[in-house]
């Protein structure tokens, strides 16, 4: 990092400009652009994209806006949730193992999704709905348990214990499945993009938008918060109100992405690191380039579990492709001498 | 005259409900510096911290520019009162420009985008203490007493009325020691107000208008330091055999006797 | 609050997966290409005689006909777009919760589904006539059903002079899963005369308590087993060991299908290896 900011002269001594933001953001911009498209391209059927979109009536213009344009929707979204939280969360808890499911959220969600598949409940709603309530009042207990002690760790703690929790509880209802339910809660939990309908993609956009508008706004706090409480007190931050709103942002955020797609590993870690060895650590500019970033990562992992299905003969679920390219990839990072910090 | 820039009356400080030190009755003026002395858990850096509005006193009262502390909000605080800390808790990779523009955050927008004001503050608090050659380095990868060189600068372009300081010159060198406390004079001659928590008496008797001396849950003394600081007081406080000297200058030297 | 939980969990664990039905556009005319999502279903196509009209099976398919088919993925996870790429006229599919979604997806992209439910005797029976139907090979479907049929009416004349046996159907020792209640080899277990010992488990594939399997004392432990893993082990405990021991002939009893007659006749001489062919 150090050699990034040497490289470029005393000018990098103050890395977020309205200047550098803009072309770099718009660099993430263009990325997710791209991946977009490669992911239109990208699958089991032959769709003629010029034919697609001159009759989107045709079966090529049905698989593309039935199928293909909804899902690559879905995985920025769901990207852009995780990556932005982890981000966040990283500085807010100054853990840089912090990732979006640290609070509890995923045991939760994953909790409510399995209960849902287990009994059967999936006539009432989509288990994504269960996923929601799951991680909203995993959520609502962790933060509970935090505002006892105004440590951020005392949140970090009650959420890995609740995440163990719910995992017991949930191998515990594994055992009673039958291997057809099991066979699909395996698959919820491992993260996959599927197939949402428009409203529901506009509204997990609507939250995800809300969401992230939050967190950027509090991104200059945040910088000041990774310092520490009292450091942060001591120039001018409310700590406990601007916690409380990037806990609660985080959150909700990734309970919408886990309702829509499961537990997607390693986005929350390893895009936010990415972006922070290239961008340093100011959240004002990290936030939204994790957010673009992730969107572009995901989106493309899951063109890749399109290209993969020849040879499995089946889509691996996308938080499995997150987990092979992130795991190496974050190892390689750490191993660089350079610490991610 | 306005209302001084510290007033404390009575004040009881602590943890948890436990007073670690009470009965502090202290007025600083604009101008003025203190010095806080004591040794190790005697609760300076507890009296400092309450002072901020960290800690919630335990007893008395505690006003800055006339206003009680419970009534001041956070943001108006800090564009009143800045705060050099002991340590340095977090590790981010913020160069050493970007953590003392940090110190502008209150006078600032809350999207905290710098001004050519806020660089050109930043800057000179930085040339004040001669390390603009840290302005591009990452914090992370300093020396302890670099950074406490660059949160000493935070504090200064934060532009207070009231600098609270604790421990400034532990890791530094005797030079950078030096230098940091002849700055905060030039300052206090400007009409700053500083409290600063110091270690070593030799350096509150070269540069402190007065001092508050802390020990055993209480004020062992107050007052100008030239009248307050001798041999026989100091030994009390820190609880071993003092020698004192005079430089040909005329300043005060102190130093353990220790066992010939 | 585990308890609680727990027999809300027993409670849902048999949730219907819903009747027969068709999604999407009726097929037109004679339907030609055929995409099935399970293999019993394609077992189902070629007992029909329509093997020449499937254009892609599951990847679970292994059946020697279809070995040069493309695979459009598993039962909880058909690729939509592998499927739609084969311009299926017929997609026959096992309704359950993880293909929900994706069946639903490519009925709506034009591709028509027939949902076929295979829990019971009577889902298969309905599906061979509805799939024949389907396929314009109505006659050969009744066939199909009636053959079913009639060996169920046969094999119990003959079990029915015969005291019942005690019998433990495990499909995995490691853990321990065997045929619970409301399951189509539970009701082929009661044709050939066998009594299944497993009948309180809460589900038609439970994972079952070692314990209350030796408790249970059965007569005949029937190996359904695709791996023998942790077999030994089991065979070695007390209420097990003197229980004989047969393993179970081919997929039979494990694809819910045409070969369900063949497997109830295989089990009949298995429970009643006295009775002679």
């Amino acid at each position: 990092m150090t050699s990034v900011a040497g490289s470029l002269g005393t000018a990098s001594a103050v890395r977020f400009t309205p200047g550098r933001a803009t072309l770099v953001l718009g660099g993430l911009l263009v990325l997710l652009l791209l991946a977009f498209v490669a992911s239109l391209a990208l699958g089991e059927y032959p769709v003629q994209l010029a034919r697609a979109f001159a009759e989107p009536g045709s079966p090529d213009g049905r698989v593309l806006f039935g199928l293909r344009i909804p899902r690559a929707v879905l995985g920025a979204l769901v990207g852009a949730s995780l990556a932005a939280s982890g981000s966040a969360l990283q500085a807010l808890l100054r853990n840089p193992l912090a990732d979006s499911f640290v609070l509890g959220v995923s045991g939760g969600a994953a909790l409510g999704a399995t209960l849902a598949l287990a009994l059967g409940l999936q006539a009432l709603a989509a288990p994504s709905v269960f996923a929601f309530v799951g991680a909203v009042a995993a959520m609502a207990l962790v933060l509970a348990a935090g505002r006892a002690r105004s440590s951020p760790y005392a949140a970090l703690l009650t959420g890995v214990v609740f995440n163990a929790f719910a995992a017991a509880i949930i191998t515990c209802i594994k055992t009673l499945l039958t291997p057809d339910r099991l066979g699909e809660v395996l698959y919820w939990l491992a993260g996959s993009l599927g197939y949402e309908r428009p409203r529901t993609l506009i509204l997990g956009g609507v939250l995800q938008l809300v969401a992230l508008g939050l967190l950027w706004a509090a991104s200059a706090r945040l910088n000041l918060l990774s310092l520490g409480d009292d450091e942060a007190a001591s120039l001018g931050v409310p700590v406990r109100r601007t916690r409380a709103i990037v806990l609660v942002a985080t959150s909700l955020s990734v309970a919408g992405a886990v309702a829509l797609a499961g537990l997607i590993g390693f986005v929350g870690l390893i895009v936010p690191h990415l972006l922070r060895l290239w961008l340093g650590p100011d959240q004002r500019l990290l936030v939204p380039a994790s957010a673009l970033g992730g969107a572009a990562f995901l989106v493309l992992a899951d063109a890749a579990t399109r290209v993969l299905f020849p040879v499995f003969h089946s889509e691996p679920p996308v938080g499995v492709v997150t987990a092979v390219l992130g795991g190496p990839l974050f190892v390689w990072l750490l191993n660089r001498g350079e610490h991610p910090a | 005259m306005s209302a001084p820039a510290l007033e404390t009356a009575a004040l009881a400080v602590g943890y948890g409900g436990r007073p670690v030190v009470s009965g502090v009755s202290v007025t600083v003026a604009p101008g003025t510096l203190w010095a806080v002395l004591g040794p190790n858990g005697s609760g300076k850096s507890t009296l400092l911290r309450t002072v901020l509005g960290l800690l919630r006193p335990l007893g008395g009262e505690a006003r800055l520019f006339g206003t009680s502390i419970s009534r001041w909000e956070r943001r108006a605080l800090a564009c009143r009162v800045a705060w050099v800390p002991q340590s340095f808790e977090g590790d981010p990779g913020f160069t050493g420009l970007e953590l003392v523009l940090m110190g502008r955050a209150p006078h600032q927008g809350a999207w905290g985008l710098p001004g050519a004001k806020d660089l050109a503050v930043a800057r000179a608090a930085l040339a004040e203490l001669g390390i603009g050659h840290l302005a591009g380095r990452v914090v992370s990868r300093l020396s302890g007493g670099e950074r406490r060189l660059l949160l000493v600068a935070r504090a200064l372009a934060q532009e207070p009325s009231l600098l609270l300081l604790d421990e400034p010159t532990a890791f530094l060198d005797l030079q950078h020691q030096a230098q940091v406390l002849e700055r905060v004079r030039a300052r206090v001659r400007a009409g700053l107000a500083a409290v600063t928590v110091l270690h070593d008496p030799n350096l509150a008797a070269a540069f402190a208008d007065a001092a508050l001396l802390l020990r055993d849950g209480g004020v062992l003394g107050q007052g100008p330091a030239a009248e307050l600081l001798d041999a026989e007081r100091l030994g009390r406080l820190y609880g071993l055999g003092l020698a004192e000297a005079r430089t040909a200058a005329g300043h005060r030297l102190f130093a353990p006797r220790g066992t010939p | 609050m585990i308890p609680a939980l727990l027999s809300l969990v027993l409670l849902g664990a048999g949730a219907d997966p819903g009747p027969l039905r068709m999604l999407g556009p009726a097929p037109e005319g004679e339907v030609r290409r055929v995409v099935t999502l399970t293999p019993s279903l394609t077992d189902v196509v070629l007992a029909l005689g329509a093997g020449d009209r499937l254009v892609g099976v599951s990847r679970f398919d292994e059946r020697a006909e279809v070995k040069q088919l493309p695979r459009v993925g598993g039962f909880v996870d058909p690729s939509v777009e592998a499927v739609l790429a084969l311009h299926p006229e017929l997609v026959l599919a096992e309704p359950g919760p993880g293909n929900r979604q994706a069946v639903e997806r490519m009925a709506e992209l034009g591709a028509p589904v027939l949902l076929l439910p295979l829990g019971t005797v009577s889902d298969v029976l309905a599906a061979e006539r509805a799939a024949g139907k389907a396929l314009g090979r109505a006659r050969e479907g009744e066939a199909l059903a009636r053959e079913l049929e009639a060996t169920r009416v046969r094999i119990r004349e003959r079990s029915r002079s015969r005291q019942p046996v005690r019998v433990l159907l495990v499909y995995g020792f490691d853990p321990l899963v065997v045929a619970g209640p409301g399951g189509f080899a539970d009701e082929l277990l009661s044709d050939a005369g066998a009594l299944n010992v497993a009948a309180d488990a809460a589900s038609p594939y439970p994972v079952y308590s070692v314990e209350r399997a030796l408790r249970s004392r059965p007569e005949l432990i029937l190996d359904a087993a695709m791996t023998p893993g942790g077999r030994d082990r089991l065979r070695e405990l007390p209420g097990l060991a003197e229980a004989r021991w047969a393993s179970v002939p081919g997929q039979a009893l494990l694809h819910p299908g045409p070969a369900l007659g063949r497997g109830l006749e295989q089990l009949f001489a298995l429970v009643h290896p006295e009775a002679g062919r």
